[in-house]
């Protein structure tokens, strides 16, 4: 009672979301998979990137529980430190699209007229590519490094942001309290900061976290083709490019890391499907 | 006239209707047609409408919620409309608004504190501290203790939460506060709980009121006078007590007879009109109520009714009153 | 006196919510006669819209479960009723209006469309039988130009001609009772008069049994021939029109009349102080207690009071009237 509201909020929250089966099964694949990144140099029992040429390419087992690649490096190191990077990507990515694609937005929603019908064009333009095929042009032009693959997957995913907050700031701004301010005289910049944009965060949390599943897999796309992570970079979409090659014979090499993007990107989409009905004020009382 | 606080002259808006690029000719919404009204310091001017009378927008325009298309809005001596920037900021410091909607009034993402303390802040009244003391004694003002500063709105009931939007509207110490429908989402009870706390604070404070709203009897109990409204224009203005014994304009009559009269033995035919509230788009020529009238004469449909002054503060807009 | 239409008897209905189970109803009685406008007169969740609700069956179920009580209608329980023959009910003997018409009519088909879709659910009818059904029926609630509004889309008419429309949706299979949630709050009171109006004339020419739930004692007052008030999801005083307003025994029902603005010109209304408690921890006693100026120590605050008989058709559920005083 004592707390501060925030956090009785907060508190709520994870309330209900204890009760919510499939949130419990979303959030433990995500705690599972931020323990394992953070746990990495604990957990992991062997350097990542250290060759062992004479351990070449073997089979799960007791020595290597998911077996070596061709350099003879751990793959259940290289998985976990790669937990570390995908992880990273994927937050760093959500949070610059997220910020740029919510100012966007808001912007674009609050004043309407021809300021949101030029922005939404534009967002227009950039959505009617594919969204992988555009990173990948981008990425490609600015060269390959994993800031850059950053910046692309970020770009691609500006404009998902910027038209979820739109709709909502089309809305918030009709809203007597935004009236009740524009009577006080705030100006534009006091409404959009203190009105429009935490009126539009739970929607932008829960597209954040459906669509972090996307951007690793962007991401990884991007390693993939080797315009993202360079190696040695124990990076899961790199990992499974150059295991690729041994796919027929050799299954643990590609296989491994594949799973966990796999796992996360499900248990990201499926905590994300949980929050949105939670965090739905008609579900809340 | 020294007691005179907001004067709103000759007042339009109209709103383009469609107008698409693909849809040709624009159609226009009169949502406000040559309102003129003008209400003294610490009275309640009430103004009566049912819905698209345009009621709320006259609110909205005078609180520059909506620029006016044309007239003026002298408030304490100020042409409001024309104001820009710091001067209109100034003036805002001075009006104030609550509105219907207890639940969508308040922003949800806020504390109760920062809500009320708000006004201050955006004018710069008062900063740090002050402003949570400051929200402390407004809703004190309003019946509200100091817990209440750090919940969230929807931590209270409507009535409560139609308090903190009062303290909110009266933090700022205004001279006059425009309701727009402060109790029609609320239940009878505590209406009346309302209502009563609305006619102490400005016994106290002394703000003047535009009390904008479709229910009659709210109207007439806490009004001085009232302003009557159909299709965008004001049809009939009268000191309440004269208005409902001797209601001049067939509207006024009409509605005043459909309200429904909580005593039953005074039944009586509330269907006094036929028909619906038109659509103010392409009002009807002539005078606008004679297609709904039941006591139009052949002239209705074609002249402008004139303006009849009656007596002391009661005007009426309508042909029956033309003795010339 | 012949047995009523409906009789509901002891209904219990609660809410599963995220902040534990809200007991919405708790043994609600009342009953509605044949021709008669029974009123159901209650605060914002008093629990008089899931007392109509729960006549039809159409409560969502979950979160909301009856817990318990009868609904007789023409002498057979709903409650036990197969899922079948409630269907048939529905609509044939049993029909429903809502206060949002624009909600409960399909925007993409017109009309007439919708309206004969509901004769001929209910009975084998030529569609220009069906047609004629609908005419009728849209005469009779005074709607102008029924063949046009028959064309036109739910969106082409105002909100009085939608509920009109809705009403003669409502009628159209001759139901013995219709269930009115407040059909006319969203209304202007110049069209809330017609609808009222022409509510008044059904019930009286064809016998048609209402029960009208509202907020607004003046509808109430114009329209009702007996009045059920509810508190805190219990009935806490049924009696006819007159003896409502001229004798309210209840200090809820008192309270809930005194706050009526207009009846004392000017100067301060009565206000009943509080609010209204959460139906998830409701007071033990009597619900009311907390807000009633009468209530005194003991049996108010232990004892839920039952409903007595103070008169012949007036009945209260408040321990000043309960034999030999308080307990």
């Amino acid at each position: 009672m004592a707390a501060h509201p925030f956090l009785r909020e907060l508190q709520l929250t994870l309330k209900i979301l204890s009760r919510n089966p499939s949130a419990v099964m979303g959030g433990v694949v995500i705690a599972a998979m931020v323990l394992l990144a953070v746990g990495a140099p604990l957990l992991a029992p062997h350097d990542p990137v250290k060759l062992s040429l004479g351990e070449r390419l073997m089979a799960p087992g007791a020595a290597h529980l998911f077996g070596t690649d061709e350099l003879g490096r751990d793959i259940f190191s290289r998985v976990l430190f790669g937990a570390r990077i995908s992880l990273s990507i994927g937050l760093l990515v959500i949070t610059v699209a997220g910020v740029t694609g919510a100012l966007i937005g808001a912007t674009s929603g609050y004043f309407g007229g021809k300021i949101d019908n030029v922005i939404m064009r534009l967002m227009d333009v950039i959505l009617s590519f594919p969204s992988l095929i555009l990173a990948l042009a981008l990425a490609a032009a600015m060269g390959p490094s994993l800031v850059n693959a950053i910046l692309a997957t970020a770009f691609v995913m500006i404009p998902k942001f910027a038209r979820l907050v739109r709709g909502e700031a089309l809305v918030v701004r009709e809203l007597p309290f935004v009236a009740a301010s524009r009577v006080a005289g705030a100006g534009h910049g006091f409404i959009i900061r203190r009105h429009i944009l935490p009126n539009c965060l739970n929607s932008a949390i829960v597209l954040a976290t459906l669509t972090l599943g996307d951007a690793i897999l962007i991401a990884a796309s991007l390693s993939f083709i080797g315009l993202g992570a360079q190696p040695p970079t124990p990076e899961w979409g790199a990992m499974i490019a150059s295991g690729r090659k041994f796919l027929m014979d050799q299954w643990w090499y590609a296989t491994f890391p594949g799973l966990f993007i796999l796992f996360t990107v499900i248990g990201f989409n499926i905590f994300g499907d949980a929050l949105r009905d939670v965090l739905d004020p008609r579900i809340r009382r | 006239m020294s007691d005179e606080l907001l004067r709103v002259q000759d007042l339009c808006k109209a709103f383009p209707m469609g107008g698409g690029f693909l849809e040709g000719r624009k159609r226009w919404l009169k949502a406000v047609d040559r309102v003129s009204l003008h209400l003294d310091r610490g009275e309640t001017l009430g103004l009566v409408g049912e819905s698209g009378s345009g009621k709320s927008t006259v609110g909205n325009l005078i609180l520059r919620l909506l620029d006016a298309d044309s007239g003026s809005v002298h408030f304490e001596g100020v042409d409001v409309t024309r104001l820009t920037g710091a001067e209109l900021t100034r003036a805002r410091a001075r009006m104030q608004v609550v509105f219907q909607d207890p639940q969508s009034s308040l922003d949800p993402r806020m504390t109760v504190g920062t809500i009320v303390s708000l006004p201050l802040k955006i004018l710069g009244l008062a900063r740090g501290g002050e402003l949570r003391e400051r929200a402390a004694a407004s809703l004190a003002e309003v019946g509200m203790g100091p817990e209440c500063l750090d919940r969230y709105p929807h931590e209270f009931s409507g009535g409560q939460r139609q308090r903190i939007g009062l303290a909110r509207a009266l933090v700022a110490d205004p001279a006059f506060v425009v309701m727009d429908e402060p109790t029609s989402a609320l239940d009878v009870s505590v209406q009346a709980q309302i209502l009563n706390l609305m006619a102490d604070l400005q016994a106290r404070r002394g703000h003047a009121y535009l009390f904008i709203s479709h229910d009659l009897t709210v109207v007439r109990h806490v009004s001085r006078r009232i302003a009557v409204m159909y299709l965008g224009a004001i049809v009939e203005t009268a000191p309440t007590e004269r208005l409902f014994e001797t209601p001049a304009h067939p509207y006024t009559r009409a509605l005043l007879a459909s309200v429904p009269v909580p005593d039953p033995a005074q039944r009586r035919n509330l269907a006094r009109l036929t028909g619906d509230v038109p659509s103010p788009v392409d009002l009807p020529p002539g005078c606008r109520f004679h297609p709904r009238c039941p006591e139009a004469l052949p002239h209705c449909a074609s002249m402008e009714p004139p303006r009849v002054v009656l007596g002391p503060g009661h005007e009426v807009v309508c042909h029956l009153h033309n003795r010339k | 006196m012949n047995a009523p239409l409906l009789d509901i008897r002891d209904l219990s209905v609660s809410f599963d919510t995220y902040q534990g189970r809200a007991r919405v109803l708790e043994k609600a009685s009342l009953t509605v006669n044949q021709g008669e406008i029974m009123g159901l007169v209650g605060e914002s969740g008093c629990g008089k819209s899931v007392l109509s609700r729960s006549v039809l069956r159409i409560i969502p179920t979950p979160p909301g479960s009856i817990d318990g009580g009868q609904i007789l209608f023409e002498g057979r329980d709903l409650l036990r009723l197969p899922q079948g023959e409630m269907r048939r009910l529905r609509g044939e003997r049993i029909s429903m209006i809502f206060q949002e018409p624009m909600n409960s009519l399909n925007p993409v088909f017109t009309v007439g469309n919708q309206m004969r879709e509901v004769v001929r659910a209910h009975r084998s009818a030529s569609r220009a039988e069906a047609t004629d059904a609908c005419l009728e029926m849209l005469d009779a609630v005074r709607l102008p130009e029924p063949r046009s509004v028959l064309r036109a889309f739910p969106h082409e008419l105002s909100g009085g001609m939608r509920q009109r429309v809705m009403i003669a949706m409502a009628l159209i299979c001759n139901p013995a009772l219709l269930l009115a949630d407040e059909p006319t709050t969203a209304l202007d009171v110049t069209v809330q008069g017609q609808i009222l109006a022409i509510l008044a004339e059904l019930a009286g020419r064809q016998g048609l049994s209402i029960l009208f739930v509202t907020h607004d004692m003046g509808v109430v007052a114009q329209l009702c021939h007996r009045v059920a008030v509810m508190y805190a999801g219990q009935v806490v005083e049924i009696a006819d029109v007159g003896s409502i307003f001229a004798r309210p025994a209840h200090p809820y029902t008192q309270g809930l009349i005194a706050s009526i603005p207009g009846r004392v010109s000017s100067g301060e209304l009565y206000a009943i102080p509080g609010s209204v408690p959460s139906p998830i921890e409701p007071p033990p006693g009597c619900r009311f207690r907390p807000r009633c100026p009468h209530a005194k120590g003991g049996g108010c605050s232990d004892v839920a009071p039952e409903m007595v008989r103070v008169a012949p058709d007036h009945s209260v559920a408040c321990h000043l009237f309960t034999s030999g005083g308080l307990p």
